[in-house]
């Protein structure tokens, strides 16, 4: 990536199976592939899967950690791989390009195996 | 096996209005920082709480009004433009619409385009989700 800074690496707890029933709970989003395992076996999933949207949710925490006196602009997230309970999350990042007060950046989601699970896109300006 | 969901381009859901309440706001820093005692103020509202907007504020499930198997439901793709800062206590009208449907290696992709305007009428945000249904 030539030119681009890495930013601080920042790793979440273990994913437990609690902390996807509370995630259902504050995001309302009780698709039971989440939180119900007899069901996650029946679609194949092998047991219950992450909500994409708690992991994005994560990179969404860290961004304001490493830009404390900036504003979100944009931030995208392409899903890439399935996340499992019992898993720890780290989220890294670079930033790609500077123009005035807009910073362009990446970040990844992955696990300690390094499988990627989400990457993502943000922009963040320099608060006035 | 197709699922023919191009039909429904360009259809709009029923326009719902969500107020941001501190303890909603509270839940999702909470379960999105485990084991923290990350001091953040009052006035903090993560960047993906219109999700929570989305999901609690929607009198209909998209994915019924589709027909989509939950079994075989997964999230492609999400963005998010922030043109103001959410705040507590905002009251956020959502108009969403299905902007595109198409079909790649036996999945179905469907693009949903929400735009989320406070009780000042001025836009806050505008998202994009991508759902996947495997066939």
């Amino acid at each position: 990536m030539g030119s681009s800074k890495e930013l601080e690496v920042i790793q979440f707890p273990e994913i437990t199976h609690s902390q996807l029933v509370k995630y259902a709970g504050a995001s309302g989003d009780f698709n039971p592939i989440h939180t119900v395992e007899p069901f996650a076996v029946q679609a194949g999933l092998g047991g219950v899967i992450v909500h994409g949207m708690l992991v994005m949710g994560f990179i969404g925490e860290t961004i304001p950690k490493w830009f404390e006196n900036y504003a979100i602009k944009k931030f995208s997230a392409r899903f890439k791989g399935i996340t499992k309970p019992g898993e720890k999350i780290v989220i890294s990042g670079q930033i790609i390009e500077e123009q005035a007060d807009r910073l362009f950046c990446t970040a990844q989601a992955a696990n300690l195996d390094g499988d990627v699970k989400i990457v993502a896109k943000f922009e963040v300006q320099k608060k006035q | 096996m197709s699922r023919n969901l191009e039909r429904f381009i360009g259809h709009e859901f029923e326009i719902y209005t969500y107020t941001i309440e501190q303890s909603k706001v509270n839940e999702l820093v909470a379960v999105l920082n485990p084991n923290s005692t990350v001091e953040r103020g009052n006035e903090y509202v993560p960047v993906t709480f219109p999700t929570v907007i989305e999901f609690w504020g929607s009198p209909i499930s998209i994915a019924k009004e589709l027909q989509l198997d939950l079994k075989k439901v997964l999230h492609g793709e999400q963005e998010y433009e922030y043109i103001k800062e959410f705040a507590v206590g905002d009251e956020i009208t959502v108009a969403s619409a299905i902007e595109n449907v198409y079909e790649k290696a036996s999945m179905s992709f469907i693009v949903i385009n929400k735009k989320f305007i406070n009780q000042k009428d001025e836009l806050v945000a505008i998202g994009k989700t991508t759902i996947i249904e495997r066939f």
